[in-house]
This record gives C-alpha cells, structure tokens and sequence, in this order.
C-alpha cells in the first residue's frame, strides 16, 4: 500500500481529531464545574440535598453514556429543547464526565488539610470565600491526575458522537472507509490516532500522580 | 405513551445485552491470566507485550475495536455478524482490565505469605491455589464486579453494529413513535434495574468470602 495514499487519509482525518479534541474540550467546561457541584453536595451537611445529588449521580452513572446521548439528542426535542448534534453530545457526556468524576472531586475536597479551613475562618473569610479561594485551589491540585485520567476516558467517549452523527475522527474515518473500501486500513488509522493521544496522557497522568505521592520536602 | 409501557417490550433486549455481557467477561476473564502472568514475568520482552496489550486496550474506544472487528474484517473477505463480533471486541477489552485487576490482586496478597509457603516447602501450585489465590480474590472480587457492571453499560455500544441489544430496541421503538424521551428513559431505568441486583449480589459475595477466608487469613 503506498505510503502516500495513507497520507492523504490522515489528512482527511484531521478535522475529525479536530472535532473530537472540540467536543472534549466543550464537554470538560460542562463537566468539571458539575463535577464539582456534585461533589459539594455530596459532602454536603444538609441531608436532602446529600440523597439528591447521590441519586442524580448514581442514575447518570448507572445509565450508559450512549443512552444518555440519545436521551438528550432525540428525547429532549420532545419537551421542545432542541440541541444540535455537537451540543447534544457535549451535555450528555459533561453529565456524565460530572457524575464520575464527582466522587474525585470529592476526595479531592475532604483531603484538603482541616487547618486551611480554620484559618479562613479565623481570618473572618466569607464562606464563598473560604471555598472559592482557599479548599477548591488546593483540591484541584490534588485531583489533577485523576480528572486527567477521566478527561483521556472521556476524549475516547466523544467517538459515541458517531451514533447522532456528529463528524468526530470516527465518524469521519467510516465514511472514509466507505468510500474507499479501505475498511480495515482506514478504521485501524483512527484507533491508533485515539490510541497516540490517549496513551502518552495517560503515562503522563501517571507520571503527575507518581510525583505527588512522593512526600513533599 | 407511559413510562411502564415500554419496560416489556425493551426487557426482550436484556437476553441479548445479558449474553454479549457475560460471554465477552468469561471470554476476557480467560485470557486474561496469561495477560497478568505475563505482564508480571521475569522476562522484559513478555513485560513489555503485556503493558503494550493493556495501554492498547486502554487507548482505543471501544466503539473503535467493535468498527475494526465488524466492518474492518470484511477487507480480508472475514465476515463476523454482529453479535460475535461485539464478543470479541469486549472481550478483548476486558482481557486487558481484567489482567489488570489480577495484579492488582496478586499484589495485594503480602510477601510473608510466599516465603511462609516456601518456607513450609509447599510446591508452587500448591502456594499459589491454596495461599495466593484464595487471598487475591478477597481484592479481585470487588472489582472485578464493578468491572462487569461497567461492561454492562459499555456494551451499549454493540447497537451500533447492530446488536439486538436493550438500546437497539430502544432505537427502532423511538423510530416508530413520537416518544424518544420517554422510551430512551426507560432504556436507561432497565439498566439500572438490571444493574442494581448484580451490585447487591456482588458486595453479597465479597462480604461472604471475606468472612469464609478472610478472617483465617487476618494478621
């Protein structure tokens, strides 16, 4: 097979990495902020909002991403909220993004040194304050490594996008394969495109979370 | 039009998404042995294979695997219809977590108790079905129950090769009405059903065999 037609390939697969890497990006600016609500109430002190956010997250975990896609793409025009293809996938994956990555935000949270607490509230900040500026920093930076694992999960999840015909690198790489009968060549491309982004990360989450177990000096 | 209404009619798909399950969990639960023992061999080329194997299953979407396996094949005249192809393609997805979680499990079981059986002359079967293996499954149980309900949704995606499956029939359902939310959520509600037995059943099983082995095995 010559190598510059499997070039020519690659090329046209770029604009759907492209799309992929987009709709990750749209769904982690979804996802990680009602991770982060979720894991506020899931620590919460009031016990009603604790059962509901539990039972929110528990559904939008027990459900299969794919089924949540379909919910949001052709259920929701139902009850007349209709979302594009591309919008659709980002709600439905950020959910789903938020729901597993809140009980890491969480731990994130509760491993925040007790005393960080204290001295906000010693120094009279607000409790906004106290959150916003003084636990939530912290806790990022405890969760990075994990929350990056997630987001390297959740770039491979963006290939469901295929199913309501979002022209993400899968997508693009069937359409390709159909009109070159290259099945085989062309769908193997785009694993090995999901594979040389996820695996790199992954080491890389590994190497960030390796660093940080070391004691700090 | 109602919610329940739907349930029958989609629980004809639970056979379906049940069978992919189980068979490409039994199947990987398999091969995954030689994937673990290799992975923790002596020999760095096997160490190397076996790590290889696992971030290559890590990396690629599921959906992916499925796609090269249905549709891929046919470029070498190889047709696999769907069903057998989803097996493979779980299968081979789980070969690689599974292998993952026997590690987890075999390092989990203290060094004191391969020297204690060596030390005892026990033969290395015998150190391995009567010392190692009993405590490693207190660790791997767990997780490798979490591992199959994971599976259960992830296998979702065989509908779009075609599968028979619960979101299969949810699919064709919402093409003939005008009730997608509906329909899709009670999809979702059947997951969750067949779900939650399957977690009660496992922490069940983990509590039991930790009772039975593990407090022989405490300190």
């Amino acid at each position: 097979m010559p190598a510059d037609t499997w070039l020519i390939w690659f090329a046209d697969l770029m604009p759907g990495l492209l799309l992929s890497l987009q709709l990750t990006a749209v769904l982690l600016v979804i996802g990680l902020p009602l991770g982060t609500v979720f894991a506020t109430g899931l620590g919460s002190r009031n016990r009603a909002i604790r059962y509901v956010t539990v039972t929110v997250v528990e559904i939008s975990r027990g459900i299969p991403a794919l089924v949540l896609l379909y919910i949001v793409y052709f259920g929701l025009p139902q009850v007349s909220l209709s979302l594009d293809a591309f919008f659709s996938a980002s709600v439905a994956l950020g959910l789903s993004f938020g729901a597993y990555s809140s009980a890491a935000i969480r731990s994130g949270i509760d491993a925040v040194h007790p005393g960080q607490r204290e001295a906000s509230r010693a120094l009279g900040l607000r409790h906004g304050d106290e959150f916003f500026r003084v636990v939530l920093p912290q806790a990022m930076k405890i969760v990075t490594p994990p929350l990056l694992g997630w987001a390297i999960i959740y770039f491979q999840a963006t290939s469901l996008a295929f199913a309501i015909a979002v022209p993400e690198l899968l997508s693009r790489a069937y359409t390709l394969a159909t009109q070159n009968f290259q099945y085989f060549t062309i769908l193997s491309m785009a694993a090995v495109i999901y594979a040389a982004i996820s695996i790199p990360a992954s080491l890389f989450a590994d190497y960030l979370a390796n660093r940080r177990s070391r004691p700090a000096t | 039009m109602n919610f329940l209404e739907y349930i029958p009619t989609l629980a004809s798909g639970i056979a379906t998404t049940l069978a992919l399950t189980a068979l490409s969990f039994a199947f990987g639960a398999v091969f995954a042995l030689p994937v673990a023992m290799a992975r923790s061999s002596r020999f760095r080329s096997l160490r190397l294979l076996a790590g290889g194997y696992i971030e290559l299953v890590r990396g690629i979407p599921p959906i992916a695997w499925l796609f090269v396996l249905f549709f891929g094949l046919n470029q070498f005249g190889i047709r696999l219809n769907s069903f057998t192809a989803a097996v493979i393609g779980l299968a081979i997805i789980s070969a690689g977590y599974l292998a993952e979680i026997y590690r987890a499990g075999f390092n989990a079981v203290p060094a004191g108790q391969h020297e204690a059986a060596s030390a005892l002359s026990l033969s290395s079967r015998t150190t391995f079905s009567s010392v190692v293996a009993p405590q490693a499954i207190i660790t791997v149980l767990p997780l490798a129950i979490a591992f199959f309900i994971g599976l259960l949704k992830d296998s979702a995606v065989a509908s779009v090769i075609g599968v028979q499956d619960i979101t299969t029939i949810a699919v064709s359902l919402s093409k003939r009405s005008l009730d997608s939310l509906t329909i899709f959520l009670a999809a979702g509600a059947v997951y969750l059903l067949i779900s939650i037995p399957i977690a009660i059943f496992g922490s069940w099983l983990g509590n039991r065999i930790a009772q039975k082995w593990g407090a022989r095995h405490a300190r």
